[in-house]
């Protein structure tokens, strides 16, 4: 039984209609004025509205554009019925959103017939409605989860971390107590095994945030082939601990700049060479850069890794890029590794515009392919001959556990915004011997480093932050450049797992170091920078760059 | 006279941990297992710098922070938030509490020290 709300000033009409109605076997709620219509409408949600258009005060016009006007009200059907009968008024009434036109002197039957269809009609609008609802509760229900999955992972964060504060800060303490070999060893897979956890928690993270898509991915000018040199650079010193050959080459031309995201590509990068040393035991390790171009496509930049290791079947190279598999559990035992790599890697490579792909011969080993979008290569120069000069070579760190050892003798411009590194860097770098002039954004950055130009005491060294209000320090230092300034800028960046070195070189800035800042690693940049001796400079933390 | 710190964390294990590696720097150390015993200690003994867990059974380590900020004996009372959470949006509201510094858990022992040292030696 549905409820119809008859309107009609005109009381011999609505109860004629009444009856009509309640003989069909319809619940009739009546009104006699337009402001009255209203009212039951919004009271009584009637199923369909009988609306008459000539009323006084308020016509049938006019009420119906408000009914139409109300969200609440918008879904009940009204059927205008009306004397005139000309085309105006039809289009008149169907123009102030009647659903329907009726003209007098009407038919039973077929004022019956288009209520029946009115109906019909909101019928299926409520079953939409419902279903929507249903829809944005599950929708509601499922981001919750999902919150409560990110919820549950930083919580498991910190209950990982707390006991692993104790495990490694305890290893170290032990470590610098012990001497005989077999003590060291233990504490060293103490050690190893510690910072093992925090990397799979870390992983873990990583995968979270590009699973709910907030990982932010930028497109920035950058030289492929200085990252591959320093990727091999990085990863120099674990194969020749292994006795691997870890060589570098092209297959045709290399663009000189690409865009894409540095700090992302490098994480792959980083990824599938160290899992091609970890899983060969001899022979080599190649990186093959090539240049994928099809017509009307947009140009994709391969790398192939390319190992003499332990390799793998068809089905497990299907499966390898799942998250949490290796070739087999003991691959697991003897290796080690999250089981997250691949997994991050094949998202992040397909984030950027490409994919991974595996194969290889079991015993003989495999081959990693990854793909990413190049972004347009009009105008950008091909590079013959990009690993010319770059045989990597890694001078080995030697840890310098003695505070006061490095002595400064040198001006330094420090800009930054954080109080916390302010202060820090100020007071280690202060404590270690050097005049330290603060600058709290690069704006003034520029201005105090061009006066002591102009005032010929330039500073020795300019440490920049690039996160900075006002004006950052990317852009700073592309104006300082710009302007001829030409002593040494390290970039100080958060970059924490792998930096964005190729954006601060393209803005010109000649060294790098990520925070948190170590005491040694500031301490040896600086002197460095200041014209010391650059050996004993780890190329971990603070490479002089190429470019 | 040896420099007084007073460490707030529940864990006993990483309380031995900040206990041998201040003490092995030369602090005089004290730590209490809450924030209401820390905040009860500052009332009538004076310390040099506070080092504060964030992640602490009844009143946690931000609250504690913001209460001794209220506080015009403690407003320049350096505090070093020590935390275990990896997560940005939990890095600024301890920052917002008014810690005068943040260091992360598994803790760099160098960085841990020399941002101690940093705050207890006026430089700028």
């Amino acid at each position: 039984m549905s409820k119809i709300l008859v309107v009609d000033d005109i009381k011999d009409n609505v109860k004629l209609l009444s009856l009509d109605l309640q003989d069909m076997g319809h619940d009739v709620v009546v009104a006699y004025s337009g402001r009255e219509a209203l009212e039951r409408a919004d009271v009584d949600r009637p199923d369909c509205i009988l609306l008459d258009v000539m009323m006084p005060v308020m016509n049938g016009y006019e009420v119906c554009r408000r009914l139409k006007n109300d969200p609440q009200l918008r879904p009940i059907p009204v059927i205008m019925i009306s004397a005139g009968n000309s085309e105006d008024d039809i289009v008149a009434g169907l123009d102030a959103g009647a659903d329907d036109y009726v003209s007098k002197p009407f038919n039973v039957r077929i004022v019956e017939s288009r209520l029946r269809s009115a109906l019909r009609v909101k019928e299926m609008h409520d079953d939409r409605t419902a279903a929507n609802q249903q829809l944005q509760q599950a929708m509601l229900a499922a981001e919750a989860a999902n919150q409560a999955k990110s919820d549950f992972l930083s919580n498991m964060s910190h209950e990982i971390r707390t006991p692993m504060t104790a495990i490694l800060g305890f290893a170290e303490i032990l470590g610098e107590s012990v001497f005989k070999p077999e003590n060291l060893r233990a504490v060293d897979t103490i050690t190893r095994n510690g910072n093992h956890l925090l990397r799979v928690l870390n992983d873990i993270l990583d995968l979270s945030k590009i699973e709910s898509g907030k990982l932010a991915v930028e497109q920035i000018e950058c030289c492929p082939s200085d990252m591959v040199a320093d990727v091999a650079n990085l990863m120099k010193a674990r194969a020749d601990a292994k006795g691997l050959s870890l060589k570098l080459e092209h297959d045709g031309p290399i663009p000189e700049t690409i865009r894409t995201d540095p700090t992302r590509l490098r994480q792959i990068l980083l990824n599938l060479v160290g899992n091609a040393v970890k899983f060969t035991e001899q022979g080599s390790v190649r990186l093959v850069t090539k240049i994928i171009q099809h017509d009307a496509q947009q140009p994709l930049l391969q790398f192939e890794i390319i190992d003499t290791g332990i390799g793998m079947d068809v089905s497990q190279a299907a499966s390898l890029f799942q998250p949490f598999t290796q070739a087999d559990t003991s691959t697991t035992r003897k290796f080690g590794g999250t089981g997250l790599g691949l997994t991050i890697s094949r998202r992040l490579a397909r984030i950027l515009g490409g994919d991974t792909a595996a194969s290889g011969v079991p015993g003989e080993g495999s081959t990693f392919r990854v793909t990413i979008a190049t972004g347009c290569l009009d105008g950008v120069k091909l590079l013959d001959d990009p690993y010319r000069a770059d045989s990597p070579d890694v001078a080995p760190r030697h840890g310098n556990r003695n505070k006061s050892s490095r002595r400064l003798n040198c001006r330094v411009l420090l800009a930054e915004d954080g109080p916390d590194n302010q202060r820090l860097i100020s007071f280690l770098l202060t404590r270690a011997g050097a005049e330290v002039t603060l600058a709290e954004n690069g704006q003034r950055a520029i201005e105090l480093a061009q006066a002591a130009t102009n005032d010929e005491q330039p500073f020795d060294v300019i440490l920049m932050d690039m996160q900075m209000p006002i004006l950052d320090g990317y852009d700073a230092t592309r104006q300082l450049r710009a302007s001829g300034y030409q002593g040494p800028i390290a970039a100080l960046t958060a970059h924490a797992m792998s930096g964005d070195r190729e954006k601060c070189v393209a803005a010109g800035c000649d060294h790098y170091i990520t925070k948190p800042l170590k005491r040694d690693e500031l301490l040896d940049l600086v002197h460095e920078m200041a014209g010391g001796n650059s050996a004993e400079i780890s190329p971990t933390t603070s490479a002089t760059m190429s470019g | 006279m040896n420099r007084r710190i007073l460490a707030v964390e529940d864990n006993p294990d990483n309380m031995n941990l900040f206990q041998w590696i201040l003490e092995d720097e030369g602090y005089e150390f004290t730590g209490v297992a809450s924030a209401e015993e820390g905040l009860e200690l500052l009332e009538n003994h004076v310390f040099d710098l506070v080092v504060m867990d964030i992640s602490l059974p009844g009143m946690d380590g931000k609250e504690a922070t913001r209460r001794l900020r209220n506080d015009p004996r403690f407003r320049d009372l350096p505090i070093v938030a020590a935390t275990a959470h990896a997560i940005k949006e939990e890095e600024s509201a301890i920052r917002d509490s008014g810690v005068s510094a943040l260091v992360t858990k598994p803790l760099d022992e160098q960085l841990f020290l020399d941002t101690i040292d940093s705050l207890l030696t006026e430089v700028i």
